[in-house]
């Protein structure tokens, strides 16, 4: 399909008078921000379980869900700014877009965080119907408000997802954004340009976050109208799978944003290129088909459940895991492998992150494994794992942007180091506290723990200090570095 | 502390194991940075590692995905072999479960979870508190989940799916007991 | 441009008005709502199409950024038009059924045109967009459970 008779592309400019950079920078702050915020918030949480300071269980569950719907937006926000940056000449896209989707994200985010802090709305981050509804402590219109901000987030997501599918088609077109030109020698190009590893992850990433995007669209609307018209019927197994739809793959497509990071920033650190062949072909397109279909491992206790999906959810996971194994990760280790790696902030995050994201995903695999998952299903062990590609994955490879965007030369000074430490010891001691807990099957989710819970939290909040203490101090040294930096980089800024 | 016994050893031996090898790697390929080579010369080599390894990974997962498929806790890959001798109506509600307070050990029960309100979950926890076994309780749908008390004792139900306020106050003890004779019929449908 | 590129926008033209009407024809009958919420994805896509082929008619400067409110506010229209709610206060009434339909068309074409205004292929995204959330609905929107 060529563009008809349209003639050459006439784009918008910077007219809003945000440079690329700038916004990048402004997200990145604001992303940072919420994320020491909701951190402390996490800090609060463990501190409460380790009866250590004393909240209600209503304003338990109101921060619980406060930190996890916070986390999981912010994170989009961050690891799609970070991936943006680097699309952003490949696939000449527009700023405006981008200050849009964030607008609409964090407007979503403070909607949500109003309907937490003011009317206690406190279901978890995955809202599951029927409880926003009845048997609850807090008023309708905090439900309703919540929704809406979820629809914010939602469209902001899809605005992002929106505009790069249309710049990778107007670019590549989504077979050869997908490289399968490597494959097929008929879709090949005159010119011989093959798309590059990140431009392959962001058309995954665009087309499953599209989907995505129209699962929690409906799923929104459909809580929406049940909250304005109690009559409006909806089937609790139906939402329940359509939530999860969403929940983890929004969440899990944060994952696929920081490998299209990775693919640019590590070879700026190893002095080694990333080049594109048909192995990347053949595994994001596996990703693409196949992570949408991982969701019904959240619903392998529901035994009700279709069995063709519980089966085909596991092997779907099963097989989601092969590209991130085989391709990246070990990509990744590969490239890293005798090359003249400059050890600094950024690539030390990047590196164990990757570790992060492959032990935590081991401990998601042997979660998703259908015997396994009923002794570790809602246990500790499901934060545990999370948290680990969350926290020790995906937010190390943020900060690892940050560092190489801010401008990473430099070798780390010693004061920069230690509070490297702090951060990797907290979050080691902090993570192993949650395993520990899932093993001993206490559940996730509780106010109140029973034995072992209580102690392994009081040991868990310390760890967390140490860790926030130590991101404190990362944070800082990576802004001081920006700020001393950003002015010698305004040349490139547009 | 809880006994690490059972399915937890098995999956905490499991991670631990895999983690380490993991982070032996990640160690090895760091410190290789020490003593820098051009791409050109590992890169022939790693691919050839890669397929290896993309094989050898291949073959596991398919490996496990079938041994899981003959171990899942579902009715209707159980039901066959495990007849139930006893079915037991379980209802969820906040914040208690509605259901026998007594129950007999090494008899297969057929359990018919559902939920008057809100989602919640029934965990079965064994005397020494080691999480056995759970299924979900939703509202308008039942779901059928077999499961044999090991031995007597006093169990605990416990709710593993937030359902508001009172979530972590809603467990209840089991008494699980030794049936005269563990081949006597029992009544079906209590 | 072919002639086949030339007319195709004609066919899909007249594919859409068959549907919107097919009430008309048929009579008050309600399909099952997995049919009826994708016969209505069907409208969106094909009206969807004609959008897109109308502002490809049309070189403009693209980024509007109102293109992208309405787009954004057409998306969820489209979903809000699928509750059944409505469909079964209407059914029973041909005339008022093909009037529904009509709104999935106007929704789908104004959709496609304002995201293909906004930026080149972003119709055909939108498109897609709209479609996969038919789909969606089609597998529950406003179902009961089962034995209710
Ligand atoms: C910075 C340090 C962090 C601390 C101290 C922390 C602490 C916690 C705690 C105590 C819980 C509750 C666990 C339970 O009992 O169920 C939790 C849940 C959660 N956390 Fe974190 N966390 C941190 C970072 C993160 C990050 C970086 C993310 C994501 C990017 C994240 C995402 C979540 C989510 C999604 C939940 C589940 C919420 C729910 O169950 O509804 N956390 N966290
Ligand atoms: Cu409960
Ligand atoms: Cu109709």
């Amino acid at each position: 399909m060529a563009l008809g008779n349209q003639g050459p592309v006439e784009l918008y400019g910077a007219e809003m008078g945000v440079t690329p950079r700038w916004m990048v920078a402004l997200s990145l702050c604001i992303g940072f921000g919420l994320i020491f915020f909701l951190g402390m918030v996490g800090g609060v949480m463990k501190a409460a379980q380790g009866d250590i300071v004393h909240l209600s269980a209503a304003t338990f569950y109101a921060l619980l869900t406060l930190h996890g719907a916070g986390m999981i937006a912010t994170v989009v926000v961050l690891t799609a700014v970070a991936h943006w940056h680097f699309l952003r000449r490949l696939l000449n896209l527009r700023v405006e877009v981008l200050v849009f989707s964030v607008l609409a994200i964090v407007w979503g985010l403070l909607a949500a965080a109003a309907a937490i802090l003011v009317g206690g709305f406190g279901p978890g981050w995955t809202f599951l119907y029927p409880l926003p509804f009845i048997g609850n402590t807090w008023p309708v219109w905090s439900t309703g408000l919540f929704f809406f901000g979820v629809l914010f987030v939602g469209i902001g997501f899809a605005i992002f997802c929106i505009d790069l599918l249309a710049s990778i088609i107007r670019e590549y077109g989504i077979l050869n954004g997908l490289a399968l030109d490597t494959i097929f020698p008929g879709l090949r190009r005159a010119d011989g340009k093959v798309a590059p590893p990140t431009v392959i992850a962001a058309t995954m990433v665009a087309i499953d976050g599209l989907l995505t995007a129209a699962a929690g669209t409906v799923l929104v609307i459909a809580l929406l109208a049940h909250w304005a018209m109690p009559a409006f019927p909806v089937d609790p197994l139906w939402i329940k799978n359509l939530t999860y739809f969403f929940g983890h793959t929004i969440a899990n497509l944060t994952i696929y944003l920081s490998a299209g990071v990775i693919y640019a920033v590590l070879p700026h650190y190893t002095g080694r290129p990333w080049h594109t062949n048909k192995i990347y072909a053949i595994s994001w397109t596996t990703s693409l088909l196949f992570v949408p279909w991982a969701w019904p491992h959240h619903l392998y206790m529901d035994f009700v459940q279709a069995p063709w999906l519980q089966i085909f959810g596991e092997a779907s996971t099963y097989i989601a895991t092969i590209p991130a194994a085989v391709v990246t990760i070990f990509g990744a280790l590969l490239l890293v492998y005798r090359s003249d790696m400059r050890w600094r902030i950024g690539s030390t995050f990047f590196m164990a992150g990757l570790l992060g994201w492959l032990v935590g995903g081991v401990a998601a695999m042997i979660d998703a494994t259908i015997p396994f998952n009923d002794v570790l299903h809602n246990t500790l062990w499901v934060p545990a794992h999370f948290h680990t590609y969350l926290l020790g994955g995906v937010f190390l490879f943020v900060i690892g942007f940050a560092s190489y965007f801010a401008g990473d030369d430099a070798p780390t000074p010693p004061w920069a180091k230690v509070f490297e430490w702090l951060f990797f010891i907290g979050m080691i001691g902090f993570l192993a506290m949650f395993y520990a807990g899932g093993i001993e099957g206490v559940p996730r989710r509780e106010a109140v723990q029973p034995a072992p819970g209580p102690l392994l939290a009081m040991i868990g909040t310390v760890f967390a200090g140490v860790l926030l203490v130590g991101m404190t101090g990362l944070l800082i040294e990576i802004f001081r570095r920006g700020r001393r930096n950003g002015a010698s980089r305004e040349s490139d800024a547009t | 502390m809880v006994p690490i016994v059972g399915k937890q050893l098995v999956i905490l031996a499991l991670w631990l194991a895999l983690s380490t090898i993991v982070v032996v790697v990640f160690a090895w390929v760091v410190s290789s940075t020490r003593r820098p080579a051009p791409q050109g010369e590992v890169q022939p080599g790693g691919y050839r590692l890669r397929r290896l390894w993309g094989w050898f990974y291949g073959t596991l997962l398919v490996a496990a995905f079938l041994v899981t498929l003959w171990t899942v806790p579902y009715a209707w890959a159980q039901g066959s072999s495990a007849k139930p001798a006893l079915v037991v109506h379980v209802y969820a509600h906040q914040f208690a479960f509605t259901m026998p307070q007594k129950l007999p050990a090494q008899t297969p029960i057929e359990f018919l979870v559902t939920s008057l309100d809100v989602n919640h979950d029934m965990g079965i926890y064994s005397p020494q508190g080691v999480l056995l076994g759970q299924v979900q309780a939703m509202p308008d749908y039942t779901n059928v989940f077999f499961f044999t008390f090991p031995a007597p004792g006093r169990y605990i139900i416990r709710c593993l799916e937030l359902c508001g306020a009172g979530h972590s106050y809603m467990f209840q003890p089991l008494q699980v007991y030794q049936p005269a004779s563990a081949a006597a019929p029992l009544a079906r449908g209590v | 441009m072919t002639a086949i590129e030339r007319r195709w926008p004609i066919l899909v033209g007249l594919a859409v008005a068959l549907i919107v009407f097919d009430p008309l024809l048929t009579g008050p009958v309600s399909p099952p709502l997995l049919v009826h919420h994708i016969e209505h994805s069907l409208i969106l896509l094909l009206a969807g199409l004609l959008g897109i082929a109308y502002a490809r008619s049309h070189p403009r400067r693209y980024g509007d950024p109102t293109a992208l409110l309405g787009v954004i506010l057409l998306a969820s229209l489209s979903v809000l038009l699928m509750l059944p709610d409505i469909y079964s206060g209407v059914d029973a009434y041909p005339i008022l059924h093909a009037l529904l339909h009509l709104g999935f068309a106007l929704t789908g074409y104004f959709g496609g045109y304002l995201a293909e205004r906004y930026s080149p292929r972003a119709g055909t995204v939108w498109t897609m967009l709209v479609v996969m959330m038919g789909v969606i609905t089609a597998s529950g929107f406003g179902s009961p459970p089962p034995h209710l």
